[in-house]
């Protein structure tokens, strides 16, 4: 399912506030199976971007189609195509509400009026893709739950109606280490099952490790289309977009800038310590290389 | 000892700082023997930085909310400058002393335009209308917030409403202020204003921070580094020390700083 966005325009208006045009001209294409980050500053317009993928907002001006249905025309039905196109918020388990994890997750294909024991199936498979297991996490009251968890069963209540393209807005923010490298997992997994991601991160480290390809925004406007290598060497845009590299790739730099000859292009901490490993082998001298174990945080 | 005694007793000698003593903590209505926070001590003292971790569900939020009585101690006390949060008297003061903003800027946010956001707290504490002004003024200013001063809140992107929630806090003037990870939707360059923020609250008005987080490199330049784990408080320390600990820290489902994990190949 191709996803087609045209000279996007969205501009915010109500009789009561100062009119305030968050999408100017934004125009790619994502073909079915890619994973794609949405980059940016705040305000830069992602989260208005990505809900105009399931015809949440309709362009002001420009056209946005999903297997090849605009989403704007009256006739297409938007009911289908928010089955195809899953939207997950920020912090969606602010949206859990029924009085269990099994109902909430089962809420979306009842109201599908699927048979009750298909509903079952498929409530019980995606709790265990999500990893929290159907017999301990079931019954229980969502709001019992941790955070870590709380996101996993909101994520489960959209994973269970098995959308082509999966689309999330920050989907690791406030989680833990342990919960993001779940919800990272999650989303290799559903992408390697042959469907599109599409996700909004801050965290450009998350961006490299999971993303093959960045959409970077500034003030409304599509700056940057490509892959991600090639993004973190363009300095221009990632200055333009007020974003940073990701802290791997900045480690890498620092060590070459002492004279070290490792790659810059390594994305994951395991990846860059066997970098770092490599060239020890080569010259175990570099292992005396003066460490500095604080990198600011603001640069 | 009884918590009004106490309340009475410390006020003179607590000032200046959020005493924590052997706080337990159990959710009202909730079964079985578990307690969500167990025996945790702690102080915070003005002008000093605090960071917190934890992994999702250790206690972190539970233990925050203590903090200005939004949860009240199951056992042991709470003392904000001396007074107790088991006072139904004190708590008031205490609000106004201790500053919260909170994850998910959507729980805390009331107002129909930021402008009246910021100034929503100021009119609770009484402050006359001409000072008010000035302050929401300074606070738009100071927040990057002026274009938005009109526009509704929920017009705002998620990094701009957490610099609301933190804007509106920040211009109530508290002596200490709670950060629950108040950085999660925020960009770099919110993340840099954030930090200059922090330090020259720490500096010039000598407030009290914790800082809890999830991203470790944040906690880098703290006084000292706490960590949650199932409701007590396993590692006190500057944070380059705890960082030594990276096993027993993976075990909690916390990482350490990619520098610290990777400067830990360097002899």
């Amino acid at each position: 399912m191709n996803i087609q966005v045209e000279e996007l325009f969205y501009t915010y208006r109500s009789p009561f506030f100062p009119e305030h045009r968050a999408l100017a001209g934004v125009s790619f294409e994502i073909e079915h199976g890619e994973m794609v980050a949405v980059v940016g500053a705040s305000g830069s317009g992602k989260t208005t971007l990505i809900q105009h993928l399931n015809g949440l907002y309709r362009p002001t001006s420009g056209c946005v189609s999903v297997g090849g249905r605009n989403l704007s025309d009256p006739k297409t039905d938007l009911e289908m195509i928010r089955t195809k196109v899953g939207l997950v918020f920020q912090f969606p388990e602010a949206q859990l509400f029924e009085e269990t994890v099994e109902k909430d997750v089962a809420f979306g294909l009842k109201i599908r009026k699927l048979p009750e024991h298909t509903i079952r199936r498929r409530v019980r498979k995606v709790l265990n893709r999500v990893g929290l297991d159907p017999e301990t996490f079931g019954r229980c009251v969502p709001f019992h739950l941790s955070g870590g968890e709380k996101r996993r069963a909101a994520l489960a209540g959209i994973l269970v109606m098995e959308p082509e393209v999966l689309v999330l807005d920050e989907p690791t923010a406030g989680l833990d280490w342990a919960g993001t490298c779940q919800v990272e997992a999650i989303l290799k997994t559903y992408h390697r099952s042959g469907r599109t991601v599409v996700f909004v991160s801050h965290d450009m480290d998350l961006v490299a490790r999971l993303a093959d390809r960045v959409l970077v925004l500034s003030g409304g406007r599509l700056v940057f289309d490509g892959r991600q290598a090639v993004l973190f060497r363009r300095t221009d845009v990632l200055k333009q977009a007020g974003l940073n590299l990701p802290r791997v790739v900045r480690f890498m730099r620092i060590l070459r800038r002492k004279g070290m000859p490792v790659r810059t292009d390594v994305y994951t901490v395991q990846e860059a310590r066997r970098e770092i490993q490599r060239v020890f082998r080569l010259n175990p001298d570099y292992r005396r290389l003066a460490i500095n174990n604080k990198i600011n945080i603001e640069n | 000892m009884p918590p009004n005694e106490s309340s009475s007793i410390s006020k003179h000698w607590c000032d200046g700082v959020i005493e924590v003593r052997n706080l337990r903590y159990r959710y009202p209505g909730s079964e079985g023997p578990d307690f969500a926070l167990r025996d945790v001590s702690f102080s915070l003292e003005a002008g000093e930085w605090l960071g917190l971790m934890g992994a999702n569900g250790s206690g972190k939020t539970t233990f925050v909310r203590c903090l200005n009585g939004l949860n009240r101690p199951s056992f042991g006390q709470v003392l904000v400058d001396g007074l107790s949060t088991d006072d139904p008297h004190a708590l008031y003061e205490i609000r106004k002393r201790v500053g919260m903003v909170f994850q998910n800027p959507d729980n805390q946010i009331v107002a129909t335009s930021v402008e009246r956001e910021i100034a929503f707290g100021l009119e609770n504490l009484g402050i006359p209308v001409r000072s008010m002004r000035k302050q929401v003024a300074a606070a738009l200013k100071r927040f990057s917030l002026e274009p938005y001063a009109q526009i509704s809140p929920n017009r705002l992107s998620g990094g701009e409403r957490q610099r609301l929630a933190l804007a509106s806090v920040w211009t109530m003037e508290p002596r200490y202020l709670i950060l629950d990870e108040p950085t999660s939707l925020l960009d770099p360059a919110g993340k840099r204003d954030f930090f200059q923020l922090i330090r020259r609250m720490l500096k010039t008005r000598k407030v009290g921070i914790l800082l809890v987080t999830q991203y470790p490199e944040e906690t880098l330049d703290c006084d000292r580094l706490l960590v949650m784990d199932r409701g007590c408080i396993r590692f006190n320390s500057d944070p380059v020390s705890v960082f030594r600990h990276r096993s027993p820290l993976r075990r909690l489902g916390l990482s350490v700083p990619v520098e610290a994990e990777l400067g830990a190949l360097f002899a």
